[in-house]
């Protein structure tokens, strides 16, 4: 009707309010509503709670199953870590070796790829995308756990390494996982290269380097 | 018995209205359509926004994109009265076109005879989605600049209160807000619904959309631009080709929330650093494109190219899929050869003037 009033309109111009709503609309698809979470995927910083979630998926690594998970050794609960000025507030949020080496491989075979991203709705893609968000969870709970564990920085380097390497990822998230790793470098005081990785997650990883660690 | 009950309601109504009473002095004004549950959100991140510190001094480049002198809660609150007037609940377009009324024909609109820049998206699914956040202000002046109508909408803000908006600017200012814009997937916090950086989460994309009221001329709007093959999200209608556009604004604004933010713990944070990094990322730094070449090669590739994009029309699905990804390697084969022929136009990206045309009247 707004079309209609406006008379003496072209199709063309009305394709055109269209394309300019769109531009200008944030919208999330409507598939967010339906389906339970899958807690591994999803959850903040919630540790795999049984063995057999944690080893399910990879057939690789793991193969001592003396590193059983329990949800005691990993609680459900280790959502709350607040690390501020009068340290950490819950020893027991802190994972084990095991339960930190699953989480991240799980992590890096969840990481969002650039067919996922191109795949999404136009509207979609206004906003931040949920699949964006999903991977900064995930590196969130990776980076309170290696605040918490000294003993788990160089398998969180090397997840960071991967992370920032994969051909097929989203930029931002590369560029994060550089960000942390060229960090946690210059924390040890190790050389490193940086030839390696490509100039646009250079370029953004520079960007987050400029933010606190 | 009757003027008991009547007085009851009344007092009931009262006192409802006492407890919705918002906690902030933000000047922007909530139709009645909107779900309490979601007013409460947006009153409570306003009071967020209102009582922030801002203990860090702001980045030189956020002053430059927002255009502010200094950010305080005080010039942060100003800067979005300015670019909202009036948040309407989620509406379906058929809706919004028939409350819309025709206040004055063949309006005199500065800047009538130009047209804003609006790129078209190669590439993309459209589908159904739910709406997050919409600045419809800045879409309604268009279309009544467009028609050289001047265009109002109502707005119930009150139990026995219209409003009416009148689109003579950009800055008519009309967001409207949908069910995603609340959404616990997005939560920078999923553990705590009324943490502040769940609040820092909904203002980014507040900013964001408060800056598609800006802009004159070509720039009316912000409108946004495609992004460029090689983009994550290329082909899409989802980049900035300026540097002060909604994507910079929002970037800005989450790195200035996240610097403020000292109880937010690692995991909050590490999500506010990507979806910083994500929204910088769509800011398109420089323009690349073939300069005017006599190779061979490139006219060829070009001829081929200009074919691909006069059948795009006609083809959908699959075939359609296939066929923009052909145009996207010739465009980038033909950039390549410029490249090397040293024919490439780069145009570097600006600051643009956000100053508004025209502006709100009552
Ligand atoms: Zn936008």
């Amino acid at each position: 009707m707004l079309l209609q009033k406006a008379k003496g309109l072209t199709k063309k111009t009305k394709i055109t309010y269209l394309i300019i709503i769109m531009a200008i609309t944030i919208i999330a698809v409507a598939f967010l509503f339906k389906a339970k979470l899958d807690e591994t995927n999803t959850s903040s910083a919630r540790a795999p709670i049984n063995t057999e979630e944690a080893h399910h998926h990879h057939d690789h690594e793991e193969e001592n199953h003396d590193h059983t998970i329990n949800a005691a050794a990993a609680p459900a609960k280790t959502n709350i870590i607040r690390i501020g000025s009068q340290g950490v507030e819950s020893e027991v949020e802190k994972w084990t070796l095991p339960v930190f080496k699953s989480y991240v491989n799980d992590t890096f075979k969840t990481l969002p790829n650039l067919k996922d991203a191109r795949g999404l709705k136009d509207e979609e893609v206004h906003q931040n995308p949920k699949l964006v968000m999903d991977a900064g969870l995930r590196l969130g709970s990776i980076k309170k756990q290696i605040k918490l564990n000294s003993e788990f920085e160089e398998e969180g380097m090397k997840f960071y390494d991967k992370c920032a390497l994969k051909k097929d990822g989203l930029t931002p998230v590369r560029a994060l996982c550089l960000a942390n790793l060229v960090y946690m470098k210059n924390q040890k005081g190790e050389d490193f290269e940086l030839e390696k990785y490509p100039e646009k997650v250079k370029d953004l990883a520079q960007k987050a380097l400029e933010l606190s660690f | 018995m009757k003027l008991t009950k009547l007085t009851a309601v009344l007092i009931a109504l009262s006192l409802s209205a006492g407890a919705m009473a918002a906690k902030h002095d933000v000047n922007i004004k909530f139709s009645k359509g909107i779900s309490k549950k979601q007013r409460k959100f947006m009153d409570r991140d306003l009071e967020v926004l209102e009582k922030l510190e801002f203990f860090r001094d702001a980045d030189q480049e956020t002053l430059k994109v927002m255009g502010l002198q200094k950010l305080n809660s005080k010039t942060a609150t100003t800067w979005l009265e300015q670019r909202v007037a009036f948040v309407i609940e989620e509406t379906d377009w058929k809706k919004i076109e028939k409350k819309i009324s025709i206040e004055e024909k063949f309006f005199s609109f500065e800047n009538q005879n130009v047209e804003p820049t609006i790129e078209r998206p190669t590439s993309a699914p459209t589908g159904e989605g739910v709406v997050v956040m919409s600045n419809l202000g800045a879409a309604l002046y268009y279309a009544g600049k467009s028609s050289r109508s001047l265009f109002s909408y109502p707005i119930k803000t009150g139990l026995f209160k219209k409003e009416k908006v009148k689109f003579s600017s950009p800055r008519a200012g009309l967001i409207m807000i949908g069910e995603g814009h609340f959404m616990d997937r997005f939560d920078h916090d999923q553990d705590n619904k009324d943490a502040k950086a769940n609040s820092f989460g909904r203002l980014s994309t507040f900013f964001h959309e408060a800056r598609h009221s800006d802009g004159a001329g070509k720039n009316l709007g912000f409108f946004h631009a495609v992004c460029p093959d090689g983009h994550d999200f290329q082909g899409y209608n989802a980049c900035d080709r300026n540097l002060n556009g909604p994507y910079a604004v929002g970037a800005q604004m989450t790195k200035e929330f996240l610097k403020n933010c000292d109880d937010c713990d690692d995991v909050v944070k590490e999500k506010m650093k990507v979806s910083y990094l994500a929204s910088v990322d769509r800011i398109i730094i420089e323009t690349k494109k073939p300069g005017s070449s006599d190779s061979f090669d490139v006219t060829t590739l070009e001829f081929s190219l200009e074919m691909k994009e006069m059948l795009l029309a006609f083809q959908s699905g699959a075939e359609k899929e296939a066929a923009m990804k052909e145009i996207t390697e010739l465009k980038a084969k033909i950039l390549a050869i410029s490249e090397s022929e040293g024919t490439i136009e780069v145009t570097a990206s600006q600051y643009i003037d956000a100053s508004p045309e025209g502006e709100r009247i009552d």
